[in-house]
């Protein structure tokens, strides 16, 4: 895949929630972190991250972390604060939310295999909304050589 | 008659977010110096935007979230109270914009989306937005407003209102506010000794306590 790049990924003030689920519950994980109202004196100012393990993605149920970003570092009864997530350098690359996690995630895995490079066992996800349709950023954490 | 547009979003990658305290007054002056600061380190690409998390009705002292879109993928140094995230996301907004708006034509479209709100019967998901824009010698203003349809399975998700929860010292240096979420006789001593702070904001409990702890001594003045 040619999109595949080298960047730097941080979010900041995020609220966060960890859970053991399969990967047929992202999409309702997802649509019910959208909806936040704005009551209890903050709101969501970015995409829904979820954190997995690499190694566990074929598995029937894996960890998974849940961050939403919002205004205000007030955490609520069932999300923690969390003040940062993210890492210096990750190799990124954006695929359709629906189809092409797996198989972005095995061309980027292979892309660093090939050039020997170390990597966390770690994926961040970023979801985004562009008209309608939701898109997923990978980012795979680089660790030094 | 301006329209109301529904289901806008708003997309950033790469953002600086600085919170500013300030009033209508020194509005415009506050923001550039703010634009500045941030210039001085990294590249500026797209219209800055801010959020006015402060009752929006007070003008006197406004507390903003000036959200600005830099190149860098990696801020070179933040000052002092900024924050970097790579992306910046508003869904689900209903806004307007207008050209060359005075202050009093910008008061009446503010009120015409919150009438919006009651007439649909929707739930705010963010304060009000701001989206400043210069084209052409013309001076652009996008309101907006995050919006939800009321639903009560979304109101599950937070602490019902009369749950008494523990203020964090996050919470009290955001709200600049030491007695944040007070009640009952805490709330009375805050109101007294809050009487000279004029930064950051109370909540509703430190100001419907002291109003009814002055309703109780009136009627026991009055029967006295």
């Amino acid at each position: 895949m040619d999109n595949i790049e080298e960047v730097s990924f941080e979010m900041t003030q995020l609220l966060h929630r960890q859970l053991v689920t399969g990967a047929d519950q992202f999409a309702s994980l997802l649509q019910s972190s959208e909806e936040l109202v704005y009551e209890e004196g903050f709101y969501k100012t970015g995409p829904t991250i979820f954190g997995l393990t690499i190694t566990e993605m074929a598995s029937s149920k894996q960890h998974c972390d849940i961050y939403i970003p919002v205004s205000a570092p007030i955490p609520t009864a069932e999300l923690a604060y969390v003040d940062q997530i993210g890492c210096d350098s990750a190799l990124h690359l954006r695929v359709p939310f629906n189809k092409g996690i797996e198989a972005g995630l095995q061309a980027m895995t292979q892309s660093l295999q090939s050039q020997g490079r170390h990597y966390a066992d770690r994926v961040y996800i970023a979801l985004t909304r562009v008209y309608g349709e939701y898109w997923a950023d990978l980012f795979i954490p680089l660790e030094e050589n | 008659m301006i329209d109301i547009i529904e289901g806008l979003d708003i997309h950033y990658r790469n953002v600086v977010t600085g919170l500013l305290l300030t009033d209508a007054a020194h509005l415009d002056e506050d923001i550039q110096n703010l634009l500045d600061e941030i210039a001085a380190e990294q590249t500026i690409v797209d219209d800055y935007l801010y959020v006015i998390e402060s009752d929006f009705r007070r003008t006197d002292a406004m507390t903003l979230s000036v959200v600005v879109p830099i190149a860098e993928d990696k801020p070179v140094t933040l000052p002092q109270g900024f924050r970097f995230q790579s992306y910046y996301q508003l869904l689900d907004l209903i806004g307007l914009r207008l050209v060359d708006a005075d202050s009093s034509q910008l008061e009446e479209q503010v009120m015409r989306l919150m009438a919006h709100f009651a007439d649909r019967d929707l739930e705010p998901t963010t304060p009000l937005i701001m989206r400043p824009h210069q084209l052409h010698d013309h001076h652009y203003s996008e309101l907006y407003v995050g919006q939800a349809e009321r639903q009560v399975s979304v109101r599950k998700k937070v602490p019902k209102k009369h749950e008494k929860r523990e203020t964090t010292a996050e919470e009290r240096a955001f709200t600049h506010n030491h007695y944040y979420r007070a009640t009952g006789f805490a709330a009375v001593g805050a109101w007294i000794k809050n009487s000279f702070n004029y930064a950051g904001s109370s909540s509703r409990s430190e100001y419907w306590w002291p109003l009814l702890f002055t309703l109780l001594y009136k009627t026991w003045k009055n029967v006295h």
